[in-house]
C-alpha cells in the first residue's frame, strides 16, 4: 500500500466492507471475501489481507486484541496514521516503520532458526499447595531484554566452540549429553537446542557437540529500538510483540486467481530473537528455586521477590493466602476459589475450570 | 625494475636487500617477465577465521566483511597483504568450504576461479572471483547453510574443474 491511494483520504469501514474505502474486519468476515477477489495475503493459513476492487484493502481485526470498540480502534488508527502508518495489522507496525532491523544472510539463520524454542511454561510443582504463595510478573520482560543491548550483527562469526571465544559472546545449536533437569526449558526437556555460552556456563549444560554457533564482538546501543516502541500509546503491547519477526520462520503467502507464492521473512534474526528470550528464561530461572509454577514472565512462589516500577523489576500480582492449585502449565487459581482463575483458551465459567484439582 | 626501487636498492645493506626483495611490495619488482607464482612455485593459503580454522565463517559474511566499499577494513587489509605482489598476474584462487542441509548433513566443496589479478576488486567484492564461485555454489544449493574455509592463491593452473565431495 501506498499513500497515494485515494482509499486513503477516507476512513476505513468498521467491520463492514463500504465502496471507495478500506476495510477492518472479524477473521470469520475476512474469509468470504477472499473467494470473491481471489487476490490476498495469508499467514499460518489465515487470511490477513485482502485486495479489493479499485486498489482498496480489507484487512483483519484479530490482532487488535485491545482495541475491541470501533471508537478505541479508530483513535488507534488515527495515532498510528500520524507515525505513518495509516492502516496496521498489529501492534508492532509503528515500531517496523521507525525502526529499521538489520539484514542478516540467510547462512547465519539456516541452522539455528529448527531449534529457536520460546518461553518457559512450566508446572514446577502440581497439585494444591497450602500456604501463603505470591504471583510475580516481570514489568515489560521483552522490553526489558532488549535494554541490555543486541549483538552487533556487522561482527557476527561463525564459530563451534563456545569454550574457545573467550572475548566473543554467541549462541549455539548444541545436542546435551543428558537434559537439564534443574534448568529452564528447553535444556530441562530436549536434546537439541539453541544455547548461549553464559547459558551453558549457568545452567551447567553437559555439551556433546556443537553443530553451528554464530559470535558477535560486542552488542550495540538499543536506544533507537527503544524510542521506535515507546512512540505510541500502545507501546506495552508493541513491546511484547516487537521481537516476533526477528524468530518467525513462517512465510507471508501471496494469492492471486492463478498461483501462489511465499514471501521470505527478510528480517529473521534467530541470535537476536534467542537473546531477547534467553534473558527472560535466565531471570525467571534465577527466581524459580522454590517455585510452583512459571510461566513465561511470571512465577509463582511461596519467596518475597524484591518489586520496582522500572522495566524488568518484578510487580506482585496476586497473594494467595491460604493457598495455590497449580493444574498444569498456564492452568492456577486460589486454593478456595470454585473456578480456576487462569485456564487457557477455557471459558471462566466452564466445567473444566471447576477447581477440583 | 622502477627508479624508486632502484635507488632504494641501491641504499640497503646486501642482508637488507635481499629481504627487500624478498617482501616485493611493489609488483614491479618482478623483472624480466618472469610470473611471480612460477618464481615462487608455491601457493598462499588464507585461513577465513584465523580464531577457528575448521569453522570458518558464513560465506556471505565473508563476503560482506571483504566487501571493497562497505567490508571491514581489518579484513580488507588482511586480503590485501594475501593478494600483494600478484597485480598483472594470471592466478587461479581456489576455495574451500562446505555446505550444511538442515539435517545437518555436511559437504565440501571446491571452486577454482582463474583471472588476472589487476586489483582487489577482482578477486573480492560484487562481480569478483569470490562471488562468482560462492554464487555458483548457492545456485546449487540454495537452502543450505554456506561456509568458507580457506581459500588459495595460485599461479594459474591447467584448468581443473569444480568439484564437491562428502565430509569424511
Amino acid at each position: 500500500m501506498t499513500k497515494s491511494r485515494a482509499a486513503l483520504a477516507l476512513a476505513p469501514s468498521y467491520e463492514t466492507v463500504e465502496p471507495d474505502r478500506d476495510a477492518y474486519v472479524q477473521p470469520l468476515q475476512l474469509r468470504p471475501l477472499t473467494r470473491e477477489t481471489k487476490r490476498f495475503w495469508s499467514f499460518h493459513s489465515a487470511p490477513t489481507t485482502v485486495a479489493l476492487p479499485g486498489n482498496r484493502f480489507a484487512k483483519s481485526l484479530k490482532s487488535f486484541t485491545s482495541h475491541t470498540t470501533e471508537p478505541e480502534f479508530r483513535e488507534l488508527l488515527r495515532e498510528y496514521a500520524e507515525h505513518n502508518v495509516p492502516r496496521p495489522s498489529g501492534y508492532a507496525d509503528v515500531f517496523h516503520e521507525k525502526y529499521t532491523s538489520p539484514r542478516v544472510t540467510w547462512s547465519i539463520n539456516a541452522t539455528l532458526a529448527p531449534a529457536m524454542a520460546g518461553g518457559w511454561q512450566d508446572s514446577l510443582r502440581a497439585g494444591r499447595h497450602v500456604g501463603v504463595y505470591r504471583r510475580y510478573d516481570m514489568r515489560s520482560a521483552y522490553l526489558w531484554a532488549a535494554t541490555l543491548g543486541l549483538p552487533d550483527t556487522r561482527t557476527y562469526q561463525r564459530s563451534l566452540s563456545p569454550w574457545k571465544n573467550g572475548n566473543r559472546d554467541g549462541v549455539y545449536r548444541v545436542k546435551l549429553l543428558r537434559v537439564a533437569p534443574n534448568a529452564p526449558f528447553p535444556f530441562n526437556s530436549a536434546h537439541e537446542c539453541l544455547a548461549t555460552n553464559i547459558e551453558i556456563e549457568t545452567y551447567n549444560l553437559a555439551v556433546a557437540e556443537v553443530i553451528d554457533g554464530v559470535t558477535w564482538k560486542n552488542t550495540v546501543d538499543t536506544r533507537s529500538l527503544m524510542e521506535a516502541i515507546t512512540a505510541v500509546s500502545t507501546w506495552k503491547q508493541a513491546g511484547r510483540s516487537y521481537w516476533g519477526r526477528w524468530a518467525q520462520m513462517q512465510r507471508v503467502m501471496c494469492h492471486s486467481e492463478n498461483k501462489k507464492w511465499s514471501l521470505p521473512n527478510i528480517t529473521l534474526n534467530i541470535p537476536w530473537a534467542h537473546m531477547i528470550v534467553s534473558r527472560v528464561k535466565m531471570r525467571l530461572w534465577e527466581n524459580s528455586n522454590n517455585a510452583l509454577h512459571v510461566f513465561v514472565d511470571s512465577v509463582i512462589t511461596p519467596e518475597i521477590l524484591k518489586t520496582g516500577s522500572e522495566l524488568g523489576d518484578w510487580r506482585l500480582e496476586k497473594t494467595y493466602n491460604n493457598g495455590v492449585v497449580i493444574r498444569g502449565p498456564g492452568q492456577y487459581g486460589d486454593i478456595d476459589s470454585e473456578f480456576l482463575e487462569k485456564m487457557s483458551g477455557t471459558a471462566y465459567d466452564s466445567p473444566l475450570r471447576r477447581n477440583t484439582a | 625494475m622502477s627508479r624508486h626501487c632502484r635507488d632504494t636498492v641501491a641504499r640497503l645493506e646486501p642482508a637488507e636487500r635481499k629481504r627487500y626483495l624478498e617482501v616485493r611490495t611493489r609488483p614491479l619488482v618482478i623483472s624480466n617477465n618472469i610470473s611471480l607464482m612460477a618464481e615462487e612455485r608455491k601457493k598462499r593459503v588464507v585461513i577465513v577465521n584465523e580464531d577457528e580454522p575448521k569453522a570458518g565463517n558464513y560465506a556471505y559474511k565473508f563476503y560482506d566483511n571483504t566487501h571493497p566499499i562497505r567490508g571491514d577494513s581489518e579484513e580488507i587489509a588482511r586480503m590485501r597483504r594475501a593478494l600483494r605482489g600478484l597485480r598483472g598476474e594470471e592466478v587461479t584462487m581456489v576455495f574451500k568450504g562446505q555446505h550444511i542441509d538442515s539435517r545437518n548433513n555436511k559437504k565440501r566443496f571446491t571452486v577454482r576461479r582463474t583471472f588476472v589479478l589487476n586489483s582487489y576488486q577482482d578477486a573480492f567484492g560484487p562481480g569478483s572471483a569470490y562471488a562468482s564461485a560462492i554464487h555458483y555454489i548457492r545456485d546449487k544449493h540454495s537452502d543450505d547453510q554456506l561456509n568458507v574455509m580457506n581459500f588459495s592463491i595460485e599461479e594459474a593452473d591447467s584448468g581443473d574443474e569444480d568439484s564437491e565431495y562428502d565430509e569424511e
